[in-house]
């Protein structure tokens, strides 16, 4: 065997590794052989075919090891939070991310399990870590893993300002009838792009105060902006339950729908790229909320309240989806942060403090 | 790290030359190779691959660091090469020990089993 044929043959063997591997090692290793081929075959044919003999023998199962390695990594990588700046989020942690979500489920479940007091007992539980969760959420600038249960502040925050505005324009353009909402759905929704409008900006502007005022804040969103979509996603989860009217024999859909927005935020925690968490939060959304709409319509009959008028039904159908083309343009508004200027000065001012 | 015969992990022989190689300073992949054969009189002779899994391994230990090479890098040859860290020096002290103290017992058994015979 010649030299040659052992370098082509050991490098053929090299390009078999994980691409990793090959551009961490493959200079060096290729470096080494060419060295050792040459000084083998220098001393000797016998030198070269021990050599030859040890290398080729040694890469394959090399070659396997590096493959479970990499392998071993990824599952390594799953841990919840690994992606994130703060690396993976652990324990009670994790529970706190997903308390708003269960109890939301717990609310969806509504009073057809209540009066159990395991029920009662987990959610005062649960209602303990949520304020726990609020506290270091504020003392800490908002880490990844209190996003949620801060989203719901944002969330009362933010709708509480809406239903103002809401009730404000209402009253403004009320018919001389006496009619708060136009009669016919088209206007409705025309009217409701105004409102979707109203509610983007007055998000838009409490989280953007938010990061003016929590220098930590603003740190981690500029470190990772898909966190601060993360605070919007949980704009959602109340949305989910919060029905204007109650909706015998909707529990199922709520409950459904509760459960894609958790999933969507355990993906959210998962997913290795920026680009793959916003997809994952703006899909669960996507889904979430036409689940309910569809459970409002198919339980619509069954209702004391219900009448034969299509119109009525479909309009309370909506209900949940009217937010939601604001929503999604919350979700995705974040990916616009790195593109703002940067206070250089205070930045240097910071790192002089630091 | 325990310095204890019984609680202290055994390494491998090629992991302990290689340790014991960038003991003198830092090295590439195949100056480790020409001396771990050096050190060794011929009798362990690593292949590449042997020698860059068992440095992967070590580095994600923490047992050695890859560090760039310094200055103008000479043309051909890599422009990393191995150090050993703290934890590896004192990796290599504990080994070491390790070895001693059996070597101590074997003798002193060999000689109090001479004794009796």
């Amino acid at each position: 065997m010649c030299p040659y044929w052992i370098i082509r043959l050991y490098c053929f063997l090299l390009d078999r590794f994980p691409a990793r591997y090959r551009l961490e090692y493959a200079e060096e290793l290729e470096y080494a052989i060419r060295n050792a081929v040459e000084e083998a075959s220098a001393k000797g044919k016998c030198h070269l075919w021990r050599l030859a003999w040890r290398e080729l023998r040694d890469l394959p199962l090399a070659c396997l090891r590096a493959h479970l390695h990499e392998r071993m990594g990824k599952i390594m990588d799953l841990r919840p939070g690994a992606h994130l700046p703060e690396g993976p989020i652990q324990n009670w942690k994790l529970l706190a991310v997903f308390t708003p979500f269960i109890l939301s489920v717990l609310l969806s479940l509504g009073g057809q399990f209540m009066s159990s007091w395991l029920i009662k007992g987990v959610g005062i539980l649960l209602l303990g870590l949520l304020f726990i969760t609020w506290v270091v959420g504020l003392l800490k600038g908002f880490p990844a893993w209190t996003l949620p249960a801060m989203g719901q502040v944002l969330c009362a925050v933010c709708f509480v300002l809406y239903f103002l505005a809401q009730a404000v324009i209402l009253t403004l353009i009320k018919t001389p009838g006496g009619e708060y909402w136009p009669s016919s759905i088209t206007n409705r929704l025309i009217l409701y792009i105004g409102f979707d409008l109203v509610f983007l900006v007055i998000a838009g502007m409490v989280v953007a105060g938010l990061l003016a005022v929590s220098r930590p804040f603003l740190q981690h969103a500029r470190q990772d902006w898909t966190l601060v979509s993360f605070f919007f996603y949980a704009l959602t989860i109340p949305v989910v339950w919060f029905n204007n009217d109650p909706f015998r024999g909707i529990e199922p859909f709520e409950l459904t729908g509760g459960l894609v927005l958790a999933i969507g935020a355990g993906l959210f925690l998962v997913a290795p790229n920026r680009w793959q968490r916003l997809l994952v939060l703006f899909l669960a959304l996507l889904l979430a909320l036409p689940v309910v709409s569809l459970g409002i319509y198919t339980v619509f009959p069954a209702q004391e309240f219900a009448t034969p008028d299509l119109s009525f039904r479909l309009w309370e159908s909506l209900q949940p989806v009217l937010l939601l083309p604001a929503l999604l343009i919350l979700l995705c508004l974040p990916a616009l942060l790195p593109y703002l200027p940067v206070d250089r000065n205070h930045e240097l001012a910071e790192g002089a403090s630091q | 790290m325990k310095n204890n015969l019984l609680s202290s992990n055994p390494i491998s022989e090629p992991v302990f030359f290689i340790l014991l190689s960038l003991s003198t300073g830092r090295k590439h992949g195949y100056a480790i190779l020409k001396n771990v054969e050096t050190m060794s009189d011929g009798k362990l002779l690593l292949s590449t691959s042997t020698l860059y899994s068992a440095l992967g391994r070590l580095e994600g230990q923490k047992m050695v660091r890859r560090v760039p090479v310094e200055g103008q890098v000479t043309p051909g040859l890599p422009r990393k090469v191995y150090e050993l860290t703290s934890q590896g020096l004192k990796l290599l002290q504990a080994e070491s020990g390790r070895v001693q103290r059996l070597a101590a017992l074997s003798l002193r058994y060999q000689v109090d089993h001479s004794r009796e015979g």
